[in-house]
């Protein structure tokens, strides 16, 4: 007793320790990083782009007022307020608008940005008609806004920057701001945050509502959409959250409840509750110290392998014969629990040699909780155990077995009954018109149809880029990229000008290369050199040339300032709109997003070494995706083999007798699926992973094979609260709204109940012997 | 700031020669002759002198109202059509369109309201900004807009109107930081 109570007492600070460091240690995330490649390819590189960065792109349309003009008010006070929030870095509602910031980074640096500059832009007659033109310019409403900047910039730099290749000029504007056909208000928000940043992205979103909210206080029936990258991004993270509370808060109550139903007692819902707790935590700490995070997904689903992890509590209880001692029990079983938990094993280390992320985290954090659950059942709870006897329940299953105990011939129909079936839809699964593969990503995604169609909407609405076609520049470094920007723009210009382009997005081209910047330090002219010219431009004009001070020296500034490099653009104001390149394997590329429409013809590309092409982005995720599902399916083989070797160790002559049950049932599962008209993706195969694990354990677990008692009652009792326990477990799994579990709990439930028939029909005639 | 623009919208406001008057001239009077103004078009000489500038900038072209809108046509030295909607000031000129929330600029926002209050003949709204002063006779009469200490005082030192009876003939701006705009209409001579 005074052991009991000290076993019990370590287990408990084993597990607080663990908790503690699960609490300290592990950083959860449930944003889409699961899903995203992690290579520095190209096109890995352009998928991802934009996750990691700041500037989340957030289309808003506002409706509410009593008419077009009303409405524009809305979104004047709106924009107005969004702009005094910190998370948002940009908002655009069709007035002309630029922020200090952009507009100061710009002005400092407008002979280094830009287009280029004239041979003869600094010589007097250059000047001086230049200055003659900003003057008359003053007597305009664009020169009453830019009359401060005179002195600085008395030859309109700044202006012909700002205009250099601005093509798309958003949607129709009524009253001065852009709306919808429908008299809606467009919005462009862009969040200081990247998208990726969930938490940030929760913020601007309790910012936009606050702002909405006290609009309302004007205008009562303010309606407000939004859409955008960081709110998918959003959605998904609150629905991973969601059903990770959910559906393991469902799960473990209804295993809590089935296992108080089989043996009636809490010490033992307690006892199974032990290494399976353990399991998740080992195997959360293993994943955070090998990848430094651990995503929402991997621990949904290390958690359901905890709903087969608990079968090694039922097995030990339920092979305890009257008045045994536990640790008894758990040497006698042994063998099978640990043939079983090594085949599993294996099959799942297979998975953490993945390129994908999400799957090599699921490897790890299943692999290790499997472990850990087979450690602590075998060696650590025999000692949790009391001395009292073993439970009593389960009388329908045992009768049910000796029925089927004293059928061979039973048995035997039953399982040419499956196989029937079994041929039958692997006939119409192999007839069926659809494909077998999942290839359309949007069907993974976690947005649902509404969403998506909004998101089209307010893209098409406000002239945004094409979310899939895109153009990719390639060169040997950052800077060859940058060298190739002007010819690749220069002729999408002459593409928007024929029609064939809806153009692209403002300040694409603003950053020269740096040998360009170079050469135009050295034709700037030296301070005492433009003075001169100064001097001479103004004489005919109604100027005091010492006005322009503020001109020489800024130029003088510019010819001596370090060249700008687009990660020095990249980490300043305008980093939010520029497509700054990326580094990739071979050097560096870069994305140019287009705005339909798009139908570009091969000479609008610049020819020769394939410096720019025209990529679709949703066709590249497909591949990857696919590639994905090449290598899953690939390591799951592999998996399998390992799995299989193991077992034709530890099962020995009876391999066949184990091995076929749940290759059966992992066979008629997938025909299962596939005659319902399920396209397979990464995931389903991922589940069959685990229906072959089941299947062997329950074929293992067999009377037959484990010899617990003499009518093989224990073990047939044992297997069948396993197979309860899982097909719950996973049943609730299958209502998830996020698709990936959605797929494993459809396909395990399927797969457990099936192992465990086919376990009853193919493995249980041994009984003679 | 580009006191053309402010100039000819006052000039707008209160070029348009009503009917009789009482022989008791004052704003009630005034306001009452610009309400009943007809649509139309004045033309303008504007003289806008900025400190760093030898000479001033000299500009002209018309002014109009139109469906109770507010137009300034700038025809030389460079073409530019300004048009006041609401809140909103909208500009077309060979650099494209642009519109400007007045909202954002507390001069052009005075300025704005003022304008708003003397379309309808009312200065009430105007007052909430300005102290309004009204001297001389109906022969030969002075406004003079002050701003309220505030954002619109920042930008704008004064507003001078003068005219004869319902005539509007300067409109005089003087901004906080010295530079000054002076319109001249000539009316019945567009």
């Amino acid at each position: 007793m005074k052991s009991l109570a000290a076993a019990w007492t370590a287990t408990l600070a084993a597990m607080t320790l663990l908790a503690v460091l699960v609490a300290g240690r592990a950083e959860i995330v449930t944003d889409l990083s699961f899903f995203l490649p992690e290579g520095r390819d190209v096109e890995s590189r352009a998928l991802a782009a934009g996750y990691d960065r700041p500037g989340t792109l957030l289309m808003v349309r506002l409706s509410g007022g009593a008419d077009d003009r009303d409405t524009a008010r809305i979104s004047d006070r709106v924009t107005a307020d969004l702009r005094a929030e910190s998370a948002v870095a940009l908002v655009r509602n069709g007035r002309p608008h630029i922020e200090a910031a952009l507009q100061n980074f710009i002005l400092d640096n407008r002979y280094l940005l830009g287009p280029s500059i004239e041979p003869d832009h600094f010589s007097a007659p250059a000047l001086e008609s230049a200055i003659a033109g900003e003057l008359a310019g003053l007597a305009g409403t664009s020169g009453w806004a830019m009359r401060d900047l005179f002195p600085r910039d008395p030859v309109g730099r700044y202006r012909a920057v700002i205009a250099s290749r601005a093509h798309s000029d958003g949607p129709e504007r009524r009253h001065g701001v852009w709306m919808d056909d429908g008299g809606r208000a467009l919005l462009l928000i862009y969040l200081t945050a990247a998208s990726g940043d969930v938490a940030a992205q929760a913020e601007a979103m309790a910012d936009f509502n606050r702002v909405i909210e006290a609009a309302r206080a004007d205008w009562p029936d303010i309606a407000a959409e939004l859409s955008g990258p960081g709110i998918f991004a959003l959605r998904a993270s609150e629905k991973i959250r969601g059903d990770m509370t959910r559906l393991t808060a469902i799960a473990v109550g209804a295993v809590a409840l089935l296992l108080l139903a089989l043996y009636r007692s809490i010490a033992l819902l307690l006892l199974a509750g032990v290494p399976v707790t353990l399991g998740l935590m080992t195997g959360m700490l293993a994943t955070q110290g090998i990848f430094g995070s651990v995503h929402g997904v991997a621990i949904t689903f290390g958690a359901v392998l905890a709903g087969v992890a608990v079968d090694y509590p039922i097995h030990l209880f339920g092979h305890r014969r009257m008045g045994e001692r536990a640790a008894e029990a758990a040497r006698r079983i042994a063998r099978p629990m640990a043939v079983g938990a090594a085949t599993t094993f294996v099959g799942l280390l297979a998975l953490t040699q993945s390129s994908f992320p999400g799957l090599a985290q699921i490897g790890v954090m299943s692999a290790t909780g499997v472990a850990t659950a087979l450690i602590v059942s075998r060696w650590w709870l025999p000692r949790l155990m009391s001395g009292a006897g073993p439970v009593g329940a389960g009388r329908g299953a045992s009768a049910f077995w000796a029925v089927l105990q004293n059928s061979p011939r039973g048995r035997r129909a039953v399982a040419a009954l499956g196989l029937l079936i079994f041929v039958a839809l692997a006939l119409s699964a192999a007839l069926r018109p659809g494909p077998v593969w999942e290839t359309d990503l949007t069907r993974i995604s976690l947005a649902d149809t509404d969403e998506k169609i909004l998101d089209q909407e307010l893209r098409k609405a406000l002239r945004l880029p094409d979310v899939r076609r895109a153009l990719i520049v390639e060169g040997a470094d950052a800077q060859d990229v940058l060298t190739k920007w002007p010819e690749v723009l220069d002729r999408l210009d002459a593409a928007v000008s024929a029609g064939r382009l809806g153009g692209y997005p403002p300040l694409t081209g603003l950053l020269p290369a740096r040998a360009e910047q170079e050469m135009r330090q050295d034709a700037m002219p030296d301070a005492a050199v433009l003075q001169e010219a100064l001097d001479r431009a103004v004489v005919s004009l109604p100027l005091d040339v010492a006005v322009l001070a503020p001109y020489v020296a800024d130029v003088r500034r510019q010819k001596q300032a370090e060249p700008i490099l687009p990660e020095d653009l990249a980490a300043g104001p305008l980093g939010i709109l520029y497509p700054a390149p990326w580094l990739t394997d071979d050097g560096a590329a870069a994305m140019i997003p287009l705005v339909p429409p798009i139908d570009l013809t091969s000479e609008d590309l610049p020819s020769g070494d394939g410096a720019a092409r025209l990529v679709d982005l949703a066709q590249i995720a497909q591949e990857i995706v696919g590639g994905y599902r090449r290598e899953a399916l690939t390591l799951l083989l592999i998996g399998l083999a390992l799995g299989g070797a193991v077992l034709a160790w530890g099962a020995r002559r009876r391999f066949w007798r184990v091995a076929l049950p749940p290759v059966a049932a992992v066979a008629l599962t997938a025909a299962i699926l596939l005659t319902a008209g399920v396209a397979l993706n990464l995931f389903h195969l991922l589940a069959l992973l685990l229906v072959a694990s089941i299947g062997v354990d329950y074929a293992l677990f067999f009377p037959d094979y484990s010899k617990s008692d003499q009518d093989g009652t224990l073990g047939f009792r044992s297997v069948t609260a396993c197979c309860a326990t899982t097909t719950v477990v996973f049943a609730v799994l299958a209502t998830s709204s996020i698709p990936v579990l959605g797929a494993i709990g459809t396909t395990v439930a399927i797969g457990a109940v099936l192992s465990f028939v086919l376990t009853l029909c193919l493995a249980g005639g041994a009984r003679s012997q | 700031m580009i006191s053309g623009i402010r100039a000819a919208l006052l000039a707008a406001l209160l070029s348009w020669s009503g009917a009789a008057v009482a022989d008791d001239w004052g704003l009630d009077e005034l306001g009452q002759a610009l309400a009943d103004a007809p649509d139309g078009r004045i033309a303008f000489r504007e003289e806008r002198s900025i400190a760093f500038l030898a000479a001033p900038i000299i500009v002209t072209g018309y002014v109009a109202r139109q469906d109770g809108r507010i137009e300034k046509h700038v025809v030389a030295p460079k073409r530019e059509s300004v048009i006041l909607d609401g809140s909103h000031m909208e500009v077309e000129s060979e650099e494209g369109w642009q519109s400007y929330d007045i909202d954002d600029h507390p001069a052009l926002r005075g300025l704005a309201t003022a304008l708003q209050a003397g379309l309808t003949g009312r200065f009430e709204p105007a007052e909430d900004l300005f102290d309004i002063d009204v001297t001389g006779d109906r022969a030969a009469w002075a406004v003079t807009l002050s701003p309220k200490p505030g954002p619109v005082a920042e930008a704008i030192k004064a507003i001078a109107l003068t005219g004869t009876a319902a005539r509007i003939d300067t409109i005089e701006i003087r901004e906080a930081d010295g530079d000054r705009s002076l319109m001249t209409l000539r009316h019945g001579s567009e």
